[in-house]
């Protein structure tokens, strides 16, 4: 399924803070996996990669993530909203600041109660519980919200 | 003085003194009645009488009033004992009158009366002579006397000076021109130490100042204006005066020779003023208890503002300062340090200015009379250094234990629940797959149905530990939106009135574990329709307020729960109150300092 991996940014680092995987799946779209966790991105990734979704690079980092939406403009990001260097909320802004057109889903081990109000003023486009993750779940997400 | 025999010492001297004043008056009606050629020649009877009553009886009977009177005032004794010496001495004058054979004792011992006033003046009333120099002139004042004035005494011819017949033991070498030289030297030693004594008097004056001088003041221009007299009187000596104007002066002399003990009463009162002052400082001390209020009362009993106290801490080995904090005995430059102890211990130091030691009286009495005010002081010193000192290390106990707190349940989140959240969706994956391949035995499906369930549950349980360890919600978007995430919880409608700022973690984590207990207890105990959370920044402090209008009549004290809270907010320097009566409703307030 993952037909290649390699490193950006940092070459060789033992410290790997992004990677660009290219993915033989084509639609539903296209996929940027934003948290902190490998292990976690890693089930995602193969989670949604069996829904039908292209993950096209993972971040740990808020930087990181910013940097990487910026070149690859993928359908969809999946922010992770407790990152080390910064929180989803502020990645989010940036990405709305510099213009991205990627559509942003929050994602965190925390309850959506747990962020009150900010999530109904952030420019996301929506809050995804981290164990309810799924192909049909995302989907739904994104249609319900679509105007 | 003092001590173990005064009651002997005492009678004796009263006993002597009523004896030489009786005397005196005797002395006077015999003089004024029967007359002695000396006094006859006294032309004006007003000139004389003044002599007679003013010049005899009132100034021997006033110096042998005031001395006993001030051999009585406690730690005066010294200059009672000198005051009396005086009255005593110009007494022997009139008793060798009527007993010739004392004349030539009389004569010689008659003119201690210099030199005796120059030590009272030098002692008053620290007792001792400190200064070299003033020893020295006091020295030479008594050798004068006791050695020349002696040796005058047996060159002299007694009948040059008292026309009567005369038989004593006197040793004497009638020697008129060493008599001549030798009372000439008298004179003139007699200006030069009496000139002497007088500056060091008024340099003594000079140098005190303040409320030592209130009480000096009297004895000492009365000193100096004796002395003044009696050198003016000697150098007259010099000059050949009429009778008449050698009456009148010798009558003036008596008369500013009367000022001393009249001064030294006027001493004696302000002494006992001050001693009422000691009697306002007990009242003060009853009134105002507690390190500050005994410096304060000790400060304006003494007349020293500027006066510290520093206590003896024996535990430490060192001094601390009313507030416990610690503090430094040693005198500023022109400033004195006063040690108290109790039981001969250390108690205390009070630095205050150098001229209280000139009221050693005062000094004395005001640290007698505070003593167990200082003791209670100290303790209290003691214990509010202690009191400091849990206080600070409860409030960090506390933080801590919040601080402990926020980071396992941030540990738990980073940690095993991301594991489980990415278990679980690989179980998830697992379960889709088995689902979409036919054929699959339907065991292996409920198992994996099963394993998911029971992550899902882990991880709920998980986050509910969290939660109850810090909210994520408090340390991501502050107490109002917690507190609103609890009131969606309640099962009663809670409506909240929370200011958006932000406060120090300890204080936010303190303030909505108040709210998260109080509501519970709403919800347990109130039989309440609806409950109001507000919380409010006033001033330095959070105020934070949980009311229902409920049944009322929680205990004053607050369950188990609510006495955890108060003590996790008084630790925080803070205080809780619950508001219950019954039938009124509960308001349970807190009041934290963010500082």
């Amino acid at each position: 399924m993952v037909a290649r991996v390699f490193p950006l940014g940092r070459s060789g680092a033992a410290e790997q803070t992004e990677t660009v995987i290219a993915t033989l799946q084509a639609r539903p779209g296209t996929l940027v996996v934003v948290d902190d966790h490998a292990r976690f991105r890693e089930a995602v990734g193969e989670r949604l990669a069996a829904a039908g979704w292209r993950i096209v690079g993972e971040a740990a980092t808020g930087a990181a993530a910013i940097d990487l939406v910026a070149r690859l403009a993928p359908d969809v990001v999946l922010l992770d909203v407790v990152l080390p260097d910064m929180d989803g909320f502020a990645v989010a802004d940036r990405l709305a600041a510099a213009g991205s057109a990627s559509a942003v889903v929050l994602t965190s081990g925390h309850e959506r109660g747990d962020f009150a109000g900010r999530l109904q003023s952030a420019p996301v486009r929506g809050f995804l519980p981290k164990e309810m993750i799924s192909g049909p779940a995302l989907a739904t997400l994104l249609a319900g919200d679509q105007p | 003085m003092s001590g173990s025999r005064p009651g002997m010492l005492r009678w004796a001297a009263i006993a002597a003194i009523a004896g030489a004043g009786v005397f005196a008056a005797v002395d006077a009606v015999l003089e004024h009645s029967v007359g002695y050629p000396w006094y006859l020649s006294i032309p004006d009877a007003l000139v004389g009488f003044a002599y007679i009553t003013g010049g005899v009886v009132a100034f021997r009977a006033a110096y042998a009033t005031a001395g006993v009177v001030a051999f009585r005032a406690r730690r005066l004794d010294r200059t009672g004992t000198l005051m009396t010496a005086i009255g005593v001495i110009t007494n022997l004058d009139s008793v060798a009158l009527y007993v010739h054979a004392l004349l030539p004792y009389a004569a010689w011992v008659g003119n201690l009366t210099v030199p005796l006033l120059a030590q009272l003046l030098l002692s008053y009333p620290s007792r001792v002579v400190r200064s070299r120099l003033e020893r020295a002139v006091l020295a030479a004042a008594y050798l004068q006397v006791l050695v020349v004035n002696g040796a005058r005494e047996v060159f002299v011819n007694l009948h040059h000076y008292y026309p009567c017949p005369c038989v004593h033991s006197f040793p004497t070498v009638h020697d008129p021109a060493v008599f001549r030289a030798l009372e000439t030297e008298s004179r003139i030693a007699y200006v030069v130490i009496g000139g002497a004594v007088l500056a060091l008097v008024f340099r003594r004056w000079q140098r005190s100042s303040g409320p030592a001088r209130r009480a000096l003041n009297p004895l000492w221009f009365a000193g100096l204006a004796t002395i003044t007299a009696l050198i003016l009187d000697d150098v007259a000596g010099f000059v050949r005066l009429t009778t008449v104007q050698n009456n009148v002066e010798s009558a003036v002399v008596s008369v500013i020779q009367l000022s001393v003990p009249v001064a030294l009463l006027i001493g004696l009162v302000r002494i006992r003023q001050s001693r009422s002052a000691v009697a306002d400082l007990v009242l003060a001390l009853d009134r105002t208890p507690g390190p500050a209020g005994v410096r304060q009362a000790l400060a304006s009993a003494l007349g020293d503002p500027s006066l510290t106290v520093c206590y003896w801490e024996p535990e430490n080995q060192s001094f601390v300062g009313a507030d416990g904090r610690p503090a430094d005995p040693r005198p500023p430059p022109g400033g004195a340090a006063t040690e108290v102890t109790t039981d001969g211990a250390p108690l205390a130091v009070l630095v205050h200015d150098s001229e209280l030691l000139d009221q050693r009286p005062l000094l004395d009495a005001v640290v007698a009379a505070a003593r167990l005010a200082l003791e209670n002081a100290r303790l209290q010193a003691a214990l509010a250094a202690q009191l400091e000192e849990v206080r600070a290390s409860r409030a960090r106990i506390v933080q801590a234990g919040l601080a402990q707190r926020r980071k396992v349940e941030r540990d738990l989140h980073d940690g095993a629940q991301q594991r489980l959240l990415a278990l679980s969706l690989t179980i998830a994956m697992i379960s889709d797959k088995l689902a979409a391949s036919p054929g699959t035995d339907p065991d292996l499906t409920r198992l994996a149905d099963t394993a998911c369930g029971e992550i899902s549950a882990a991880i709920g349980e998980l986050r509910e530990l969290g939660r109850g360890l810090h909210p994520a919600v408090l340390t991501n978007e502050g107490l109002a939106a917690a507190v609103e995430t609890l009131a969606a919880l309640a099962p009663l409608p809670v409506t909240t009135r929370i200011s958006p700022a932000r406060y120090p973690p300890t204080v936010e984590a303190t303030a909505y574990f108040v709210i998260s207990e109080a509501l519970a207890n709403v919800a347990r105990h109130a039989r309440a329709s609806k409950a109001e959370v507000t919380a409010c920044g006033d001033g330095d402090r959070l105020i934070v307020e949980v009311r229902d209008d409920g049944i009322g009549g929680a205990p004053a004290r607050g369950g188990s729960g609510l006495t955890g809270l108060a003590d996790r907010v008084a630790a925080l320097g803070g205080r809780l109150t619950i508001t219950s009566p019954p039938g009124g409703g509960t308001t349970i307030r807190a009041g934290l300092p963010c500082a």
